[in-house]
């Protein structure tokens, strides 16, 4: 049966061939720094979790297996985000109460984000607060239930619901403000 | 919840990237110290180092009040021997030292005890087999009429010692090994037993010394060879517990197992290896006491998004048993003793898996444990016996969020068995 090109690539890193590391790094770092920058606002922060995260997918590579419609880049992904949710533990993630908040008047109509850059879109994410950001990431992009999500960063179910919700009206704000410029 | 447009903003971030900074490849290289083709260390040289540490403090400890205790008993029976003969007890030791030391490097070099990850014991002559501890300790006894030379002893025996707790380190607890290691203990009682030929000397009541050794051969009451936990997940996300343990759905919380997506634990058994003393009370009743070392090791199982990645966990307790044990038969080279008692452990090295939050750290909660059991010791000499001694143990709950073997086996058989060698006093 023949490998698909991530078990190829997974197979060398695991014998511990640097080539198919340093390949591996070069592929996916774009991605994966990205990923991390939508979690930090600050880039140097996002770097050194992205650092930190290659260290542990290389250190650990071996103990890893691939399952079906497993893919490399959804592996290295979720590293990412639990590297990301530690440093952001770590620095004491705080979740702004929804009412200290003025998000200001709640568009009725779905913001256009086709007419966005995906940069920008990015951007715009960055600003939220950090407990708004963390939450919006982890039920809006990496599809997490809120029940995952309050485990994970040890809130409740109800926190985690209203700061996505802040979350969401926030951003559509912020997507229609920039739109109407 | 999510409506079209987080939808597509989604879409969109899935493929944005952005230019990595400069440099970065360099610096993981940099702090991974890979040298060009070589495969990756995963052990920390620090846990190790921290290990090391540990148990070298703990036989300092041991073997400092062995000495001392030795010494005092030497001082009272000298007394005894000098009415018949005239000579000290150091100086009876004087001549069995003789004997002894032309047979002792070799039974220090010659039995090798190194146990690599698949359970083969190998030939290694920086590995010092755990015997070392015992021959150690009695020269130890054999030349208290010189501090100078006792301290360089002890730090010699140490010294030997320390590879032989750090090599249990990289056991593992297959099946297979326990006969390897019983052969083991059976190699060593041979040179111990040339060595003891060598000595003369009252049988019993004095302090006994035991080296012993276990990894819980036979079943659990929890029925589980190896604790596996298997967990599958309905479509809900809610995981489905499919272990065959009873016992099982002690090991992850079920909104952890989806939350972490830890979808498998694995806890083997423990390996355990200690030196254990006894006073005589009586001509058959011992009090016991000593120290352990033990090995925890679990493996926990976590899906990434199809993919699946296995964390270890590996624990190192020191523990301190205290007990009685009893002599019911004796024939000839063969007695049989009841004994019970309880333990208390703590764990010394190892990131400890919480699986109630999902962080690491130490597991700082010390483990209380009660065991029952019956011995079996058959003399091989005048000053050395080897002991089989299995053993129904309970480990009490900790309450701490720490999973391992002795969480999801409370009550558990286990096997000690070792060489022992009784010191007169």
């Amino acid at each position: 049966m023949k490998l698909s090109d991530d078990e190829e690539l997974l197979q060398r890193m695991q014998q511990g061939e640097r080539a198919a590391m340093e390949k591996f790094y070069r592929s996916y770092s774009p991605y994966l720094f990205a990923v991390a920058n939508r979690y930090l606002a600050d880039t140097e922060d996002a770097r050194d979790v992205l650092q930190d995260s290659f260290i542990k997918i290389f250190s650990g590579i071996k103990k890893f297996a691939i399952k079906e419609n497993g893919t490399l880049k959804a592996w290295a992904t979720r590293i990412v985000v639990n590297q990301a949710l530690n440093f952001l533990r770590q620095q004491r993630l705080t979740f702004v109460s929804v009412e200290e908040v003025d998000i200001g008047d709640i568009p009725d109509e779905d913001p256009d984000v086709g007419r966005v850059s995906t940069e920008t879109i990015r951007k715009l994410i960055e600003e939220l607060p950090s407990g708004y950001r963390t939450v919006f990431n982890l039920f809006a992009i990496e599809r997490l239930s809120h029940k995952e999500i309050a485990a994970a960063l040890g809130i409740t179910e109800s926190t985690s619901t209203s700061q996505y919700l802040r979350a969401r009206r926030m951003l559509q704000q912020k997507i229609k403000k920039y739109l109407n410029e | 919840m999510n409506n079209d447009w987080t939808d597509i903003l989604r879409d969109k971030l899935a493929e944005h990237e952005m230019t990595p900074p400069a440099g970065l490849w360099e610096e993981i290289e940099g702090k991974m110290g890979l040298p060009a083709e070589t495969p990756i260390a995963s052990v920390s040289p620090q846990s190790r180092r921290g290990l090391w540490i540990s148990t070298a403090a703990a036989c300092a400890v041991l073997l400092i009040g062995l000495s001392l205790f030795f010494k005092f008993g030497e001082t009272g029976k000298s007394e005894e021997q000098t009415a018949s003969s005239g000579n000290s007890t150091e100086q009876t030791f004087a001549q069995d030292d003789s004997k002894t030391e032309t047979n002792f490097p070799e039974t220090t070099e010659d039995i090798p005890l190194s146990v690599d990850s698949t359970g083969t014991i190998s030939n290694s002559q920086k590995q010092k087999p755990l015997l070392a501890k015992v021959v150690g300790r009695t020269e130890i006894a054999e030349k208290s009429e010189n501090t100078a030379d006792e301290k360089k002893t002890e730090t010699k025996t140490e010294s030997k010692s320390l590879p032989a707790s750090e090599q249990n380190t990289e056991q593992t607890t297959e099946r297979n090994t326990e006969p390897q290691v019983i052969n083991k203990l059976l190699e060593q009682e041979h040179y111990a037993q040339n060595f003891s030929r060598k000595k003369s000397g009252k049988k019993r009541g004095g302090l006994s010394a035991n080296l012993y050794a276990a990894n819980l051969p036979t079943p659990s009451l929890g029925g589980a060879e190896n604790s596996t936990n298997d967990f599958m997940y309905d479509s809900q996300g809610d995981p489905l517990e499919t272990g065959k343990d009873s016992t099982s759905n002690r090991s992850i919380p079920r909104s952890l197992a989806k939350s972490n997506e830890i979808i498998k634990a694995k806890h083997q058994r423990p390996i355990r290896a200690g030196i254990s003393l006894a006073y005589p009370l009586t001509d058959r009743l011992d009090l016991t006491s000593g120290l352990s070392f033990s090995i925890l090791k679990s493996d926990f199982t976590r899906s990434y998004f199809g993919f699946s990645y296995t964390e270890e966990q590996k624990l190192t307790y020191i523990g301190i048993p205290l007990g009685v044990s009893y002599k019911v038969l004796e024939y000839k080279a063969v007695s049989l003793y009841l004994s019970a008692g309880g333990m208390v452990e703590q764990c010394i090295a190892g990131n400890a898996v919480n699986t109630k939050d999902g962080s690491k750290g130490r597991e700082t909660r010390p483990q209380f444990s009660a065991f029952g059991g019956a011995g079996l010791q058959v003399a091989l000499g005048k000053y050395l016996s080897l002991f089989a001694e299995p053993r129904l143990s309970y480990y009490s709950d900790n309450h701490s969020g720490v999973e391992n073997y002795y969480k999801e086996n409370p009550a558990t058989f286990d096997l000690n068995f070792g060489v022992r060698v009784n010191f007169t006093r």
